[in-house]
């Protein structure tokens, strides 16, 4: 249990009933904790800071105009913007795509995964501090796009399992199952290049 | 690998790419923009809340606005009808380019309505883009007012609408000319005399019931209340074709 992300689904579930019953002071709190998260998320998945500013706009916009919709008992705040922010990615991916193809219809959200996992060229080479990293790098981006994405939900984002399904509007006990699986994988390749990292405790993803 | 350690590596992996985040005057620029939106949006449902109150002033006027407005439909089919003039609709329009100050807009707005005798009830719708408002589309409720002083009023009141077109048309209400003349005439010219709620009820029941409105058609309710008394008549009458 991670008492400080509950804490914090807590938090943000007292402002937004807060908000809608118009206290503004409310809603800025809300507004100044889902900033950095959502604009991170997105960031992450566009090229360049324009596109970056307007979707962070047309989310947090969508996000106004429905707050009288948030149901507490479907999940979180985070997780709730969240899934705005993905689903407003696929979008913009899609319109990018529409104008620069002669495809007819959407993109399938399946064609998008390796944008919604993050991984365009190499973002993350300047944070390849040691060989540690480089090796769990490498393992990881042997992975499928839609688990690298849930990996970018949990580990970027730290969205817990059940938080990582919601957003990505899967199972739960699915998403559970292969992210053991994803990290059983690791480490068993981690652990047959370096035999000294034998003897530690299996490696299970925290909730 | 210990969990801790491979949680850490993995967490270090997926650091925010800093590269394409917003500028950080972005923030700040967005939460103006939102709070402003939020604003306009709490002030709409207040004026929601007010009406939703029965013993409202504006309330009960749309209650009796609205028996109207269903018999008018009722009697689409018949021939002889009567419009009657229930407000003005406001259309204001900005152009692509304007620079619209929607928090004065707004405040300027609200003490134009305030402060116009006649007008019984508001709504204001708001469309717009990314790059602002484009439309803002008042419904002023209240019987003859006169559009083109409106226009001009809001336009002398709310200078920062200098530059907006502002164009108005009537909100209008057709009704069956039968039943309608008896509304008018006998409906909303009751004569009630009654010490008490009950006695005043029943004077009205009694008033309505003679002229041919039926007891399962009316809903009257009587409150007295610091020295007032607030009537409330709602006739529901439905006329098939």
């Amino acid at each position: 249990m991670d008492l400080k992300k509950r804490m914090r689904d807590g938090r943000h579930g007292l402002w937004l009933r807060l908000a809608r019953r118009g206290n503004e002071d409310a809603f800025r709190r809300l507004y100044g904790e889902l900033y950095d998260p959502v604009a991170g998320y997105i960031a992450a998945r566009t090229n360049n800071v324009h596109d970056a500013e307007d979707l962070t706009s047309a989310v947090f916009q969508k996000f106004l105009e429905r707050l009288d919709r948030f149901e507490a008992d479907k999940g979180s705040v985070m997780t709730w913007i969240l899934a705005m922010a993905r689903n407003a990615v696929i979008d913009h991916h899609r319109r990018l795509d529409a104008h620069g193809s002669a495809r007819k219809g959407p993109v399938p959200v399946e064609e998008l995964a390796e944008v919604l996992a993050a991984d365009q060229g190499d973002p993350l080479g300047s944070l390849v501090r040691d060989e540690d990293l480089r090796q769990v790098r490498q393992l990881l981006c042997r992975e499928p796009d839609d688990v690298r994405e849930m990996f970018a939900l949990r580990f970027g984002q730290g969205l817990r399992v059940r938080e990582v399904a919601a957003v990505m509007n899967l199972g739960e006990a699915a998403v559970k199952q292969r992210f053991a699986r994803t990290l059983r994988k690791i480490r068993q390749e981690l652990l047959a290049e370096e035999p000294e990292r034998k003897g530690g405790p299996e490696c299970m993803i925290a909730d | 690998m210990h969990d801790r350690r491979l949680n850490d590596d993995l967490e270090r992996l997926h650091e925010p790419d800093t590269a394409n985040r917003p500028r950080p005057e972005h923030r700040s620029e967005l939460e103006g923009r939102l709070v402003s939106r939020y604003r306009i949006a709490q002030s709409r449902k207040r004026r929601w809340l007010i009406m939703l109150n029965p013993w409202n002033r504006t309330a009960r006027f749309a209650l009796v606005g609205l028996a109207l407005v269903m018999l008018g439909v009722g009697a689409c089919s018949t021939s002889t009808t009567t419009e009657v003039d229930m407000g003005k609709k406001m259309s204001i329009g900005f152009s692509a380019k304007a620079d619209v100050d929607m928090i004065s807009i707004d405040t300027g707005l609200s003490n134009f309505l305030d402060t116009q005798p006649g007008i019984e009830n508001v709504s204001v719708s708001i469309s717009e883009t990314m790059d602002g408002p484009k439309l803002i589309e008042v419904m002023a409720w209240g019987q003859d007012l006169d559009g083109d002083a409106l226009v001009a009023e809001l336009r002398r009141q709310v200078p920062e609408l200098e530059d907006a077109d502002i164009s108005f048309e009537t909100l209008s209400g057709t009704i069956e000319e039968s039943f309608a003349s008896k509304m008018k005439r006998e409906v909303f010219h009751l004569e009630v005399d009654g010490a008490t709620e009950e006695e005043i009820r029943a004077q009205i029941m009694a008033q309505l019931a003679e002229q041919g409105v039926a007891e399962g058609d009316a809903v009257v309710d009587v409150q007295m209340k610091d020295g007032q008394t607030e009537i409330k008549v709602q006739v529901t009458k439905e006329v098939e074709d």
